[in-house]
């Protein structure tokens, strides 16, 4: 008997022993598990900053939107519209109390960022609408359409909210002159995992490019890179900064010579880092000056240099290059007569040499850009050359 | 009583750290510097890398990695991802859609994690760890994935 008790007490506490050993020697992973389900994210926003990227600067220009209706858009925009006669669509179209099926016609003019080639990160377009009453629509009637889940901002014409990790602006406006309401909607999805507060901070550029529409006072001023970061979303410049992230550990430790790197989001990439042989340096700057004379078709020169650059030259058959030093980049202006539409189409290549520890690469844009997106580029490629870094130095 | 503490070690060794305590997974991409990012140690620590392999080729592939401390690299090597001799726990999973439809009617892929490089930790500190994984031949990896889990020793 007093050996069954004392086998008890003993495999009691032997049960209790080895339940504080695993409870020990797991702890570790249990806080882990607790850690990853407190990471709930959610977003927010002080009204100082609301006031700062509304403030931001925009190089704004003026575009024909419609018929009697002119758009002024930042310029790296560009837009496409679309005019919807009566019946084309069956779904019921309303806002507010404005009911787009009671129209001849109305125009949707879809706005796009022309910054990250075949890219879309968002959403924005505005609807043109013919209304005699400009009392129509109330930003109550716009709430109640939407039951959004989250508001961050409202006023008397524009809405932001958030419903399932998708941000959205709304905003309207009425053109006496041409009797018609513009109806602003800018989103981004939930589809696109970007943090949730790079997201709400865009949809107050989405606000501050809604209510620019019909802003006629504006003047052109030349953007530096520092310039670029503040005034642009920083969902665009932390994308092209994650782009550049590995760049500095490529260079001193990765990337073999005679390959490449090109970061993608999505499947799509915007720049190529390739590290050559320091002695071919020259071939570089000889072939581009053939491209200048217009002496060669792209293909006859270096064929690393046609392997390299074949994405962003070879793509405009029988085309005029024309090539354009820019501080530490070179900028390749391909021109092309398009007989269809009877004008030249241009599109850029930049291409930026960089010498490290005697070593030497180039930085290029993968695709050809259009006008609008190049000074980006080259301000960006500048930047780059200069700092090792896309951040913005510290004064000291 | 001791065989019993042994017997207890075993038993807390088997249900939590077989071969080591796990530090960190990295997967590797290929073409892509992927981190391991302040990993506090301590000197004389032995941090070895796992090659984690799901497969049905078998295909070896390069490994470039870099260890930095306080942003200087304090050690830069190469390996590859089938290099090594101890094998745990393999398995073989079937994948018999992907694999007939592409792979010529092979109809699984085997899974195993394999001892690779080491790292004697030289001083106290936090550590980076980067890895690149490339290959010869141009494309991505199909039905195959990589990465490498940091044990302590």
């Amino acid at each position: 008997m007093k050996n069954t008790i004392k086998s008890i007490f003993c495999d009691s506490r032997l049960f209790l022993i080895t339940l504080c050993y695993l409870a020990i020697s797991c702890e570790r992973i249990e806080k882990q598990d607790l850690q990853s389900q407190l990471t709930q994210e959610t977003a927010s926003i002080s009204k100082e900053e609301i006031q700062r990227i509304l403030n931001t600067k925009a190089n704004l220009e003026s575009f024909q939107v419609t018929d009697d209706l002119k758009f002024s858009l930042p310029d790296n925009y560009y837009f496409q519209t679309q005019f919807i006669e009566k019946g084309e669509f069956e779904t019921e179209n309303t806002f507010g109390k404005l009911d787009f099926a009671t129209k001849e016609n109305y125009s949707n003019v879809e706005l796009h960022n022309a910054l990250f080639t075949d890219y879309s990160m968002y959403d924005e377009s505005v609807y043109v609408v013919k209304e005699k009453n400009p009392n129509l629509i109330t930003i109550e009637d716009v709430k109640a359409d939407y039951g959004s889940e989250t508001i961050y901002y409202e006023d008397q014409n524009s809405l932001v909210f958030s419903a399932d990790d998708s941000f959205t602006t709304i905003h309207f406006q009425y053109d006496a002159k041409s009797e018609s309401y513009m109806i602003y909607n800018g989103t981004i999805s939930w589809a696109k995992k970007f943090p949730l507060e790079e997201k709400l901070e865009l949809a107050f550029y989405f606000l501050r490019n809604a209510r620019n529409l019909l802003n006629t006072n504006f003047s052109k001023q030349e953007f530096t890179w520092k310039d670029y970061v503040d005034n642009r979303p920083k969902i665009e410049i932390n994308l092209v900064k994650n782009m550049f992230a590995n760049f500095e550990k490529e260079m001193s430790v990765f990337l073999d010579e005679n390959k490449s790197v090109s970061p993608k989001i999505e499947d799509f990439a915007f720049v190529e880092l390739y590290r050559f042989n320091p002695k071919k340096e020259a071939e570089i700057f000889e072939y581009l000056n053939t491209l200048n004379q217009d002496k060669i078709e792209v293909g006859e020169g270096s064929k690393w240099l046609d392997k390299l650059f074949y994405d962003v030259l070879n793509n405009f058959y029988s085309a005029n290059y024309k090539v354009i030093p820019y501080g530490n980049s070179t900028v390749v202006e391909i021109s092309r007569f398009n007989k269809e539409d009877n004008k030249t189409e241009k599109q850029f290549a930049v291409i930026c040499v960089i010498n490290k520890n005697e070593k030497a690469f180039i930085l290029k844009n993968t695709k050809a850009l259009n006008e609008k997106g190049l000074d980006f580029f080259v301000k960006m490629f500048n930047h780059y050359s200069n700092n090792n870094s896309l951040e913005i130095p510290q004064k000291k | 009583m001791k065989k019993y503490v042994i017997g207890l070690r075993l038993i807390s060794l088997v249900s939590c750290n077989p071969i080591g305590e796990d530090l960190a997974e990295v997967p590797l991409i290929l073409d892509e510097i992927t981190s391991i990012k302040d990993l506090e140690l301590k000197k004389g620590d032995e941090v070895v890398f796992w090659s984690k392999v799901s497969t049905t080729k078998f295909s070896d592939y390069k490994v470039k990695y870099s260890i930095a401390s306080e942003n200087k690299v304090v050690a830069f090597d190469s390996t590859s991802v089938m290099s090594g001799e101890h094998t745990i726990n393999s398995k073989v999973s079937e994948s018999g859609f992907i694999s007939s439809l592409f792979n010529g009617g092979e109809d699984s892929s085997q899974e195993f994690e394999r001892e690779n490089k080491s790292f004697v930790v030289p001083k106290d500190g936090k550590y980076d760890f980067d890895f690149k994984i490339t290959s010869e031949e141009d494309g991505s990896f199909f039905a195959e994935r990589f990465s490498f889990i940091l044990r302590k020793k």
